[in-house]
């Protein structure tokens, strides 16, 4: 079944970014029988980390500012959707080539990850913001 | 993300455990700054405790590993839990690093390594 979204607000910063996988991490554990709950849970919140992380870094980069995060867990088919709004620098996501993966990178891996690690991944720019969209498969 | 560094036969071996992340990773980078300054520098990073890690991790390790090698050392990884052992392989970088099962291991490797 479907269940109300889950709304935060964090300030834009690394060290709060932790809030948002404990929020993930306590809303999939009251999901019963998911296939691999443990990776599920892990790859959820590393592509939310990643995106997170993406808009500290290049949407506010020196700049404060804060990230609206939207979760919630629908049915048919059972999946998650996350939703990150950030009032930042607008982002290409086209513009980031895939990792050459024979090669050894110091940087780069982050939206690879999150694409892999995902069933959709979205971006669009809004008036009130930029808006990222995340979106799970939950397999029971 | 707790870490703690001991030196084994002249191995720096860095111990973390929790959240590896964009928070943490400076203070890794920080730490293998410290270690690689003394060449040809050895390291072991044990993730044994580390249930967690992203890409800003990832490139905090890649690039100490590339430090060391620049002075001819070495840097090993150990004791992977199975999700960060996951993205490893996801990112292929379990082919870039020297990965060991259990941390006395990867140090007699590298205190029995002949650095060329």
């Amino acid at each position: 079944m479907s269940y109300a979204p889950v709304e935060l607000s964090i300030p834009a910063e690394h060290r709060y970014l932790n809030i948002i996988a404990a929020c993930i991490g306590d809303l999939l554990a009251r999901e019963e029988g998911l296939v691999e709950p443990a990776i599920t849970t892990y790859n959820i919140q590393l592509a939310v980390q990643e995106i997170s992380a993406n808009i500290v870094d290049h949407a506010y980069g020196a700049a404060s500012g804060r990230i609206a995060i939207t979760m919630q867990v629908l049915c048919q088919p059972h999946r998650m959707v996350i939703q990150l709004l950030d009032t930042g620098v607008a982002f290409n996501p086209a513009s980031v080539a895939t990792p050459d993966l024979d090669e050894i990178h110091e940087g780069g891996y982050g939206l690879f990850l999150a694409r892999s690690l995902l069933d959709d991944l979205s971006y669009n720019t809004r008036p009130d913001g930029n808006i990222w969209r995340l979106t799970k498969r939950l397999d029971v | 993300m707790q870490q703690v560094s001991r030196s084994i036969n002249d191995v720096a071996v860095l111990e973390l455990s929790g959240r590896f992340d964009s928070h943490a990773a400076p203070a890794v980078s920080a730490w293998m700054d410290s270690v690689t300054g003394r060449q040809p520098a050895r390291v072991v990073v044990n993730l044994s405790g580390v249930h967690f890690i992203d890409s800003a991790a990832l490139s905090a390790l890649v690039s100490g590993m590339k430090r060391c090698r620049t002075g001819k050392g070495e840097l090993y990884l150990c004791c992977l839990q199975q999700p960060v052992r996951i993205i490893f392989e996801l990112t292929r970088l379990n082919r870039a690093f020297t990965i060991f099962d259990e941390e006395a291991i990867a140090v007699a490797m590298l205190t029995d390594r002949t650095i060329s």
